[in-house]
């Protein structure tokens, strides 16, 4: 799966942002209509079926409603990466153009932060709501972990209110190697998995069921939760650091934001994205060579060896490196 | 002389006053086009295709299932925004409908915008404020590209009729070609071009221009010797065998165009040197 980022420009500021160096330091550029055709090219010769839109905050952009429908048109689905603030007239577009769109063409899925937890202004809460009152059926519920005493329940209220769709995105806010953003410590995921499964009878009771996504290790659950959150899933249970291909405005290339400062390419030295895959798997496993997992234990375990789980994110073991070690990886 | 094909305005009289001839009709309104195209295939001569002269942007251009079988050639100034574009694509791409758009750099991309989506396109370009890098990226695109698209004219026509032994005149695209169209006027009087007929430069009416050949048409017909007799700078131009000195800039300098054409001309050559790759025989066969 590809991600495109169609502009670095974002109407929040939240505290784990794993994405902010990246958005900080890139030029202030747009995907333009030329890269998004040339982009759609390339995903469709390499035989991709979805796209994902990111930003920053992928709706600020001006043509944000012609690229969806254009990928739609090019027989793409499409997945927006959201945080639901937006102006009202950008909301207006979206109801308008998008509103007729299946909900299997169209997915948003809404980063949301509990306010009680995540300091917020009131008017840009008062945004998602709009944005979801709108939009809910289209969208599913995100949630980025970045602190242990994380608290889920206000986003039953959203899926029940709004109508989202019942399955709940959940992330780790991963460290970006280098900076001071807030995320989970490789040493407070037993913590976090303990709490969330405390959710189990809400999670249950509203029928939401949730998928991991990268970066949680297989060993800190136990069997009983392995087995809820298979069956929860559908048998889609993965441990695995997934490291998406990144694709900016200006074609640059690299696998997921935390590590977007590491062997950056031009998509335009590829043919195609497993061409990039495999490039990026290349250096997940020069990283891995360096430090297997996140735990001393990831070294010699058999769920690593048979690759269902990875041991961690790599931004998690590229930030156990010092500086020193991160120039010597990047190959300059 | 061969028959030339006429671009007509619309005019039923008009139309049956010819007999055996294939025409281009011209319309100005949606609301003209079945009526047009059915005036011409009832009467003696058959249809080349209705060309609906839009003012309207693409998107604002009421495709009708009508339309359906009619070959057309929609000229508009612009596409729209894609949002709009997207509600007529179902329709538009149902027809038998080429779009033509002039070149400036926002029909350049919208071109290949809608190639992308299924949409046959041709872009015109003419001398002047002529971006030849754009214009070459979308050439790339038209003969280059990986993944299906529309065709894309002149590039597509040139691919199909290039030579490279012998220069052409890919004008035809466009259907400016004077030893091929004369585009009418009510009256019947020929223009050898769509602006010259635009700008009512005409050369004769077409009884006396048919009668004998014109020397005013096959003067433009050899137009592009001059640039040898003149030893004008496009002479000696890697691309003229492709642009026959017909973007000769003024100040006689050849700039991009220059550039551009002898990449298509190069193009060319590394396609059809595929293409005899790939023909060559691997096993015998009797």
């Amino acid at each position: 799966m590809a991600n495109i980022l169609l502009t670095s420009k974002c109407t929040r500021s939240c505290p784990y942002c794993f994405a902010e160096r990246e958005m900080t330091d890139s030029p202030d550029e747009v995907m333009s209509w030329e890269n998004l055709v040339y982009l759609a090219d390339f995903l469709a010769a390499s035989g991709e079926k979805s796209v994902s839109l990111l930003g920053g905050e992928p709706t600020l952009h001006p043509h944000f409603v012609d690229y969806v429908l254009y990928l739609v048109e090019r027989n793409f689905n499409v997945n927006v990466f959201t945080n639901g603030i937006m102006s009202p007239s950008r909301l207006t577009e979206l109801k308008d153009y998008l509103g007729a769109l299946s909900a299997d063409r169209l997915r948003f899925v809404c980063n949301l932060n509990n306010p009680r937890q995540t300091e917020e202004p009131e008017s840009q809460t008062k945004k998602i709501h709009e944005f979801l009152s709108a939009m809910g059926s289209w969208t599913q519920p995100g949630f980025n972990i970045y602190r242990v005493d994380f608290d889920l329940e206000f986003i039953f209220e959203f899926v029940q209110r709004y109508g989202m769709k019942r399955r709940l995105r959940l992330g780790l806010a991963h460290p970006v190697p280098g900076t001071s953003s807030m995320h989970i410590k490789p040493q407070e995921m037993g913590e976090v998995i303990e709490r969330l499964f405390s959710y189990r009878p809400l999670l249950e009771r509203f029928q939401l069921d949730f998928g991991p996504d990268c970066g949680f290790p297989i060993c800190k659950f136990t069997d009983e939760q392995l087995g809820w959150l298979y069956r929860s899933g559908g048998g889609d249970l993965r441990f695995e650091c997934n490291s998406a291909i990144d694709i900016t405005p200006d074609m640059s290339v690299y696998a997921c934001f935390p590590l977007s400062k590491l062997y950056r390419k031009s998509i335009f030295e590829f043919d195609n994205i497993g061409q990039i895959a495999e490039f990026y798997s290349g250096i997940h496993k020069k990283i891995r060579k360096e430090v297997p997992g996140i735990y001393p234990e990831c070294d010699g375990c058999i769920q690593m060896s048979k690759g269902i789980c990875s041991g961690g994110g790599s931004c998690q073991l590229v930030n156990r490196f010092t500086d020193e070690d991160i120039v010597r990886l990047s190959g300059n | 002389m061969s028959l030339r094909k006429l671009i007509c305005p619309y005019d039923p009289s008009l139309i049956g006053d010819f007999c055996n001839r294939e025409i281009a009709v011209q319309v100005d309104s949606p609301s003209l086009v079945c009526e047009a195209a059915g005036a011409v295939v009832n009467s003696a001569n058959s249809l080349l295709c209705v060309i609906l002269d839009s003012v309207d942007p693409v998107c604002a251009v009421s495709f009708e299932d009508q339309w359906k079988g009619i070959p057309i050639l929609l000229m508009a100034p612009s596409v729209g925004e894609f949002r709009n574009v997207a509600s007529v694509l179902p329709s538009l791409k149902k027809l038998n409908l080429r779009v033509c758009l002039p070149a400036s750099n926002d029909n350049i991309r919208d071109v290949r915008i809608l190639s992308s989506v299924g949409v046959h396109c041709s872009i015109m370009f003419e001398g002047g404020n002529v971006d030849w890098d754009a214009l070459s990226d979308l050439m790339t695109y038209a003969l280059l590209a990986r993944v299906f698209h529309a065709t894309i004219d002149p590039f597509d026509y040139i691919s199909r009729h290039y030579n490279s032994l012998t220069h052409l005149n890919w004008g035809g695209a466009f259907l400016d070609d004077p030893e091929k169209y004369f585009h009418l006027d009510k009256e019947k009087n020929v223009a050898l071009s769509s602006s010259e007929a635009l700008a009512k430069q005409f050369i004769g009416r077409i009884d006396d221009v048919e009668k004998t050949e014109s020397p005013e048409v096959q003067r433009r017909c050899d137009a592009w010797s001059l640039n040898f007799l003149e030893n004008r700078v496009c002479a000696t131009c890697d691309g003229f065998k492709l642009c026959m000195g017909r973007f000769l800039p003024k100040n006689g300098k050849a700039d991009g165009c220059s550039a551009f054409f002898s990449e298509m001309i190069e193009i060319f050559g590394d396609l059809k040197a595929v293409k005899e790759k790939s023909s060559k025989e691997e096993v015998w066969r009797l």
